[in-house]
């Protein structure tokens, strides 16, 4: 089971322009469908969807958030072996080793804008080095 | 969820068509993944007697059992196929971020047969493959190839590209299949079965999750191994490091090594960093194996390889590897961004050559690893050539006026500069020595060092006989990285696996030569237990550390919900090896006439040297080797009792060789 879209879509394609692997399609102010076989999962439609039109996997509906209340990888520099395990998991490609953090580099968000706060590079990580946070920018 | 997808998918090159196959977990029990998986569907799949370089021969990139799930040291793939160079079973090994990449794309592995009548590469990414034309794309090198395919298809995603250079278009039979920008497959000549198959690259954007049983058990056992292979060692400055190597080489006794002494090095220096101590033991080859650290006096303090650390701006980590051996170096005015050069290349273009030129060294590793041919093999023919300009086999007439001469950087830039593109004197030597020996005198033969045809990596036999025994038993010849007897004191197997003997810290050196049971037992148990690791994705360097401090086991079972024991394993390992054996006993393969070159055996005896005197018995040792792990101990052949026990019968009868 994954994300799925229910009639209360109106058709806005905020949800296509967010998806990370082009699963979702549809016509302008029509209902959109969502390709189970290519859906992975991320939960960024749900939380761009104005319209609480997209139920999760568990079958629950989506809560609308902010994107300026998503949560965001923060990579905790004692923990991370810089195995790059995070890195390849993103699904939209915003963590990047930082060539400035010494010997041994370990990732950053290079990609702020484009994260889409699914947290499978917290799940990826095998230390327990990335933690989700709401960043605050100043 | 497992950490295994159940599936493949196979690429018609000919019909330009693709198909997906659905495995069952009991396949997966049966040879796991990686190699084992690659071994089952090319033995299941390629007619006997294919061509390597014909549309019957499957090219296979396989990912391993445990790659993606959370363990460390598990983002290897594996490239199979029948081997060009030697016309066996043919594999190669390499890092950076493709292994995962192709789980990622929902496969365990992407094999292609066929071939195609233009260039053309394979893309895909969540909307599934697509063939597209890689006309723009050839005759470029790898890292440029990598790079333009990178943009091109820079979606959100940035995908995982693997592809040839100019030595596998030119089907060149020591070329290899470079990822990450000059991370290479180099072994087996497999760049060259990607070019008869007019495949230049693969491009990978998929963003499937690869899952494992116990994600918590899983990632558990990783922080105590990250925890227990990074202790906070302070190593000794490469001076000291060879100053070790040459009081090794002295003593009377040898003494088995520690794994956290090769985590600690790897660490710092990468495989390089062992190349002080080599050279000081008696394992690092000099002038085309002929010769001994006596005829460099002094190469420790003039190739320092701490040289490198001075260069090196960058760590580089394969992904899900804590260790980073890898490390992105630069020379100001010459080198912008390379892969630092691994211990095998620097023997290759150093010692073998006769040459303190490092810079010269990362310049041609630089070139090899974008033109994709593998540093090991050539570097071996280069040092072939020069043995024969030496001896007068080879002239200037035959080099367009260059003096071959040890060490000369010019001669070497030269021919290698040639050899990758298959053009000029180089030619002579682009498929490797054995090749090039048969267009020469007669005598020439005997200064062709390779095994099986070939060129047999950087670790003396006359040192370390396991290492001639491998290079002559494993199914790929001519490897380091299949067998050794240092490794059995590396792996420690035995705090794991019930019946194996412990290493003694000291032994004596001559018991080295012995076919005893207890080093036979042992060689059958490393090939096992290799073929094992390699099925799970596992790096080589992290299993050298050893199987007390690398849960590979518990990993086994904790990303699939199996509950095998490590000799459990260690069976399906020696599946895994028998079923290649079969593979090249179809072939019409005789694995009593693979052997390493006579000069590795000690044939004649060194006169000088760490390996003074040295010269043993391959074939008592083989023989020894076919008995433990169930061969014929005369032949070779995997006995029908073996095939029996090992279920392999089916498989074998229906590759018409029972
Ligand atoms: S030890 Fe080195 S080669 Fe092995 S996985 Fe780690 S970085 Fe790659």
């Amino acid at each position: 089971m994954t994300h799925i879209i229910i009639e209360a879509c109106t058709g806005c394609t905020a949800c296509v322009k967010i998806c990370p692997v082009a699963a979702i399609s549809g016509e302008r102010k029509e209902l959109h469908v969502i390709d189970a076989a290519v859906c992975i999962d991320c939960g960024a439609c749900g939380k761009i969807c104005p319209s609480a039109a997209i139920f999760n996997a568990e079958g629950e509906l989506c809560q609308s958030l902010k994107k300026t209340m998503w949560l965001k990888p923060v990579v905790l520099q004692s923990k991370c072996v810089a195995c790059g395990a995070c890195i390849q998991v993103c699904p939209t490609s915003v963590l990047e080793f930082d060539e400035a953090s010494g010997e041994h580099v370990i990732p950053a968000l290079i990609d702020e804008k484009n994260c889409i706060g699914c947290s499978f590079c917290e799940a990826a990580c095998p230390t327990h080095a990335i933690e989700m946070r709401v960043l605050v920018t100043t | 969820m497992k950490s295994y997808t159940g599936k493949v998918l196979w690429v018609d090159l000919t019909r330009g068509t693709w198909q997906e196959e659905t495995l069952s977990d009991d396949t997966y029990k049966k040879y796991l993944g990686g190699i084992g998986l690659g071994a089952a569907l090319l033995y299941r799949d390629m007619p006997a007697k294919a061509d390597p370089l014909g549309p019957d021969n499957i090219l296979g990139f396989m990912t391993g059992l445990l790659t993606g799930a959370g363990s460390f040291f598990t983002g290897r793939w594996m490239a199979v196929a029948k081997s060009p160079l030697t016309g066996t079973w043919g594999d190669s090994n390499c890092g950076g971020t493709l292994a995962l990449a192709i789980k990622q794309c929902g496969y365990d592995g992407i094999l292609f047969k066929g071939a195609s009548d233009h260039p053309v590469y394979l893309y895909i990414d969540s909307k599934g493959p697509q063939l597209l034309d890689a006309s723009p794309y050839w005759g470029k090198d790898a890292v440029e190839t990598e790079d333009m395919l990178t943009e091109a298809h820079r979606g959100k995603k940035k995908p995982a590209v693997a592809a040839i250079g100019r030595s596998g278009e030119k089907l060149s039979l020591i070329s290899g299949i470079v990822n990450d920008r000059g991370r290479i497959a180099g072994r087996s000549g497999l760049g060259a079965v990607m070019g008869s198959k007019k495949l230049k690259a693969v491009v990978l954007a998929g963003s499937q999750r690869v899952g494992a049983h116990d994600p918590i058990k899983t990632k558990y056992l990783s922080l105590k191994c990250s925890r227990d292979v990074m202790l906070p060692l302070k190593l000794m400055p490469s001076r000291l490091v060879s100053m070790f190597g040459s009081i090794i080489g002295h003593l009377p006794m040898g003494m088995s090594q520690s794994g956290i002494l090769v985590a600690g090095i790897m660490r710092k220096w990468g495989s390089v960093g062992t190349l002080p101590a080599s050279v000081g033991m008696g394992d690092t080859p000099f002038k085309n194996w002929a010769g001994t650290n006596r005829d460099m006096p002094g190469f420790n303090q003039k190739v320092d390889t701490d040289f490198i650390l001075k260069t090196e701006k960058r760590k580089y980590h394969c992904r899900e590897c804590p260790l980073g051996c890898g490390g992105i170096v630069e020379l100001e005015g010459k080198l912008a961004e390379s892969h630092k050069l691994e211990y095998e290349t620097a023997a290759s273009f150093l010692t073998m050559l006769m040459s303190t030129d490092i810079e010269l060294a990362y310049e041609m590793n630089e070139l090899l690893n974008r033109e994709g041919m593998d540093t090991i093999s050539a570097g071996s023919c280069v040092a072939f050539a020069m043995e024969c300009f030496e001896k007068g086999w080879i002239t200037k007439e035959d080099t367009g006026g260059v003096e071959l001469t040890w060490g000369s950087s010019e001669a070497i830039r030269l021919v290698l500069s040639q050899m990758v593109v298959r053009e000029g004197f180089g030619a002579l030597l682009t498929d490797g020595v054995k090749r090039a020996a048969e267009k020469l005198v007669p005598e020439a033969a005997d200064s062709a060092i390779h095994a099986g045809g070939q060129e047999v990596a950087y670790h003396d036999p006359r040192l370390d006989p396991g290492m001639g025994l491998h290079a002559s038993v494993d199914p790929t010849p001519g490897r380091h990285t299949t067998g050794a007897q240092l490794y059995y004191d590396l792996y420690k197997l035995w705090t794991r696996v019930p019946g194996l003997k412990p290493a003694a810290l000291f032994y004596p050196k001559d018991s080295k030569f012995e076919a005893d049971e207890y080093r036979m037992k042992g060689a059958a148990a490393v090939s096992n237990f290799t073929q094992f690791y390699n099925a799970m994705g596992m790096c080589y360097f992290g299993m050298l550390i050893g199987v007390d401090r690398v849960p590979v086991f518990e990993w086994a079972n904790s990303v699939t919900g199996w509950n095998i024991k490590p000799e459990g394993y260690m069976e399906i390992g020696r599946r895994i090896q028998t079923l290649r054996q079969m593979f090249n006993i179809r072939e019409g393969i005789d694995p009593r006439k693979i052997n390493v070159s006579k000069r590795l055996l000690g044939v004649p005896p060194q006169t000088v040297g760490p390996n003074k005197g040295v010269s043993y018995d391959l074939e008592k040792l083989k023989q020894g080797y076919w008995k433990e792990i169930g061969w014929d101990s005369e032949t070779g052949i995997p006995t029908e009792e073996t095939i029996a026990a090992l279920d392999l019968t089916d498989l074998v009868k229906a590759g018409g060789v029972l």
